[in-house]
């Protein structure tokens, strides 16, 4: 019997498809990842445009950490199938393909977001569908959000040690400059207080305590000349210049500062350079004696690293692969979430959360981290080390165990699980 | 003002046209002589920098040599896609429009996975000098010789040689000049092998201080289009006198306050104010704004303001 479809029976039959396609969504029913012989995981990175300095290595490392999960037999008996969007340096990407990874591939994680501006782009999303997602990359600190695990490093795991060196090695008075959007702004907060405080959050006592020359100076990501810049720079006069300058356009700046003749007049220190591996494109002459902390560099020497970098470059086919932060990070985030998952022995978020947060210990080429559980931040040994001669870095000084503090102070999603926010210096 | 600093200010100024020159010289010849909006423009631009790369990473050609190379690789380029797609759609500007702007994601993708999509450099090493309390770099300086030389040229080729007179009467009047017995297709493809030439020089001889990417050409495109449109048609005079204006502009604006508005909140150091002006995103909104209102005032460009005074 053929039956006339009239516009009422079909805004019906509409009503109730939409309906009950939509209510799994919204009870947070989510795929059941125990059915199939495949898990999917997924990763927003940009592989082109500005910010792809660190999106390769970082995709590099996830590529790596995956296929050597896989390689041991998988989780919980299945093997990880890798879904990677290209996110083209372009904001608009992440939120889009952070919910076709949601909603149509129904990832059990997702990992990736460089700049804090990309990161805070989905962050809505990732709350709004409950999604485990882990965010693998040095940052401006302050991230307090229920389903967020940050393995990157923060202000204290940075401006602690550097500024300690500069104001003991260089002097009191330092100019900065930083990328302008979020992740420059917020940092030049915290460092603001860390630099006039001698090192802290709190004033350290005895020490030193720096001051600022001149304006501080937030430079659109797009911006490749630097002349007035440096010009003004020289006007100032600093012992010390800080650089939170983020991305390809800005690797100009270190080069025509050099041109300028200022390399040995002026030291630089910064919380970005070298991650992207600005030290691999840059000559020893532009840049030699730069001072950057990071928990990875490949010049840190022990047992897991050796076979780290080993299995990198021969995956990438190149003795001389430099791996750096970015790629050592990624790398570690999926680890993070590999060993929670075997912990909860489930690829729920709930479950692997709740192990997480038992506070996940464990030997990485960047020696051994430590999950921070009220934070969900990571507890690293830092590296302070200067540029060298062979687009490489010599380590001076190594710190222990440096927790994020600034983020730990403020942030404790054990006592206070319903928090979905960035905190940041008032 | 110090004097050094005047000196220094100057040298910016003089930096910030020297660089809107060498953008906006070879798309003068292809926007404003032939009237093709040519949106690959960029991207020969960047094939430009390419060739210095190769040449100097690749080839281990001093670096003069990869300079040299890289305006009569791109000027070949140009010629190429002359013959190829642009004859087909002379006086349909809206195809050409379309058909430049995939040759542009076209090269992008070329280049891509030619040479990777990372940014990679070239160092140079050439030394600075002291201006007071300043140090420049000589580069720069070589820079704006370059330049000048390009525009001068130019200038020689269109005005004294029976190329240059050929390729303009082509362009006043296409009928006329070919029954006059010029070769004008053959015109057509030349001066538009020529504009890509001078953007494939700016290219090479922006490399050393511009990370190289495939990408790159992007970033120049709109500056070098706003640079021609407000010269408007008188092609040379034009783009050098609106090249100085907004040059001039961007410079100043990117190195002096104008006036600071007070804000709330912590600020470090105190006291808490915005300065409107004295950075480079703010010398970047001027020029735009200025452009604007440039365009507004004078519909025809700078150059055009004259002629219709004369």
């Amino acid at each position: 019997m053929a039956r006339q479809l009239d516009r009422r029976s079909f805004l019906r039959t509409a009503a109730v498809v939409s309906g009950a396609t939509m209510v799994p969504a919204m009870i947070g029913l989510r795929p059941s990842w125990a059915q199939g012989k495949k898990v999917p995981v997924g990763s927003l990175l940009d592989k082109t445009g500005g910010i792809n300095i660190y999106g390769l290595p970082a995709i590099a490392g996830t590529e790596y950490a995956v296929a050597e999960i896989n390689a041991k037999g998988g989780l919980l008996g299945k093997q990880l199938e890798l879904i990677q969007y290209d996110t083209q340096s372009d904001i608009a990407n992440f939120p889009k393909f952070a919910k076709k990874l949601i909603l149509e591939d129904q990832v059990a994680v997702i990992h990736g977001g460089i700049t804090s501006a990309s990161r805070e782009s989905f962050r809505p999303v990732i709350d709004e569908y409950k999604q485990l997602y882990f965010y693998n990359i040095i940052y401006e600190g302050g991230v307090c959000d229920k389903y967020v695990f940050v393995t990157g490093e923060t202000p204290t795991q940075q401006m602690g040690p550097l500024s300690k060196y500069a104001l003991k090695k260089y002097g009191t008075k330092a100019y900065t400059v930083a990328a302008d959007y979020n992740f420059g702004h917020i940092s030049w907060k915290w460092w603001d207080i860390f630099w006039r405080n001698g090192g802290g959050l709190e004033p350290v006592a005895g020490g030193k305590k720096g001051q600022h020359v001149g304006k501080v100076e937030f430079i659109p990501l797009d911006v490749t000349d630097f002349n007035a810049t440096i010009n003004r720079i020289q006007e100032a006069k600093p012992d010390v210049l800080m650089s939170f300058l983020v991305g390809g356009a800005h690797i100009n700046f270190y080069r025509q500062f050099a041109a300028a003749g200022l390399k040995n007049k002026i030291p630089i220190i910064s919380t970005t350079f070298g991650f992207g591996n600005e030290h691999i494109v840059l000559d020893a002459k532009e840049v030699e004696g730069l001072v950057a902390c990071y928990p990875y560099f490949d010049e840190v020497d022990n047992a897991q690293n050796r076979v780290f970098k080993a299995a990198m470059k021969k995956k990438m086919n190149n003795p001389n692969y430099y791996i750096g932060d970015a790629g050592a990070e990624s790398y570690n985030g999926w680890h993070f979430w590999a060993k929670g998952v075997q912990k909860a022995g489930s690829f729920e978020r709930e479950a692997v959360t709740k192990a997480l947060e038992s506070g996940i210990e464990w030997d990485s080429p960047m020696g051994r981290v430590k999950l921070d559980p009220g934070s969900h931040h990571v507890v690293f040994t830092m590296h302070l080390a200067a540029v060298n001669k062979n687009h490489g870095w010599n380590v001076i000084e190594s710190f222990p165990n440096i927790p994020p503090t600034e983020t730990m102070q403020l942030c404790d999603l054990i006592k206070n699980p319903d928090q979905h926010t960035q905190y940041q210096p008032k | 003002m110090s004097l050094d600093t005047l000196g220094i200010v100057a040298l910016e100024i003089l930096n910030s046209i020297t660089i809107l020159v060498l953008l906006a010289l070879g798309l003068a010849l292809i926007f404003g002589m032939m009237r093709i909006v040519n949106l690959a423009q960029g991207e020969f631009f960047t094939a430009g920098a390419f060739t210095v790369l190769t040449a100097v990473r690749y080839a281990h050609l001093p670096l003069w040599a990869g300079m040299l190379l890289a305006p009569l690789v791109v000027g070949a380029l140009g010629i190429a896609i002359e013959r190829l797609i642009i004859r087909r759609l002379y006086g349909r500007p809206l195809d050409v429009m379309l058909a430049t702007w995939g040759v542009s994601l076209l090269l992008i993708g070329l280049i891509t996975v030619i040479f990777g999509a990372v940014t990679q450099g070239i160092p140079f090493a050439l030394g600075n000098f002291q201006v007071g309390r300043y140090s420049y770099p000589e580069y720069r300086i070589v820079m704006t010789s370059v330049a000048a030389s390009l525009m001068l040229g130019v200038y020689l080729l269109f005005r004294c040689t029976a190329f240059g007179r050929r390729a303009r009467a082509t362009i006043a009047n296409p009928q006329m000049a070919s029954a006059a017995g010029i070769n004008t297709p053959r015109m057509f493809m030349l001066t538009f092998g020529l504009g890509a030439g001078l953007a494939g020089a700016a290219g090479a001889i922006m490399a050393p201080i511009v990370g190289v990417v495939p990408t790159m050409g992007v970033l120049y495109i709109a500056r070098a289009f706003i640079t021609v449109v407000v010269g408007g048609p008188v092609v040379l005079l034009g783009t050098l006198s609106s090249a100085s204006v907004l040059g001039f502009i961007e410079a100043l604006i990117s190195r002096f306050s104008l006036f600071k508005i007070g804000t709330g909140g912590h600020c470090a150091p105190p006291p808490c104010e915005i300065s409107i002006g004295g950075s480079a995103f703010f010398g970047q909104i001027a020029l735009l704004i200025f452009a604007i209102v440039l365009l507004r005032l004078l519909p025809q460009g700078l150059s055009g303001f004259w002629r219709e005074r004369e």
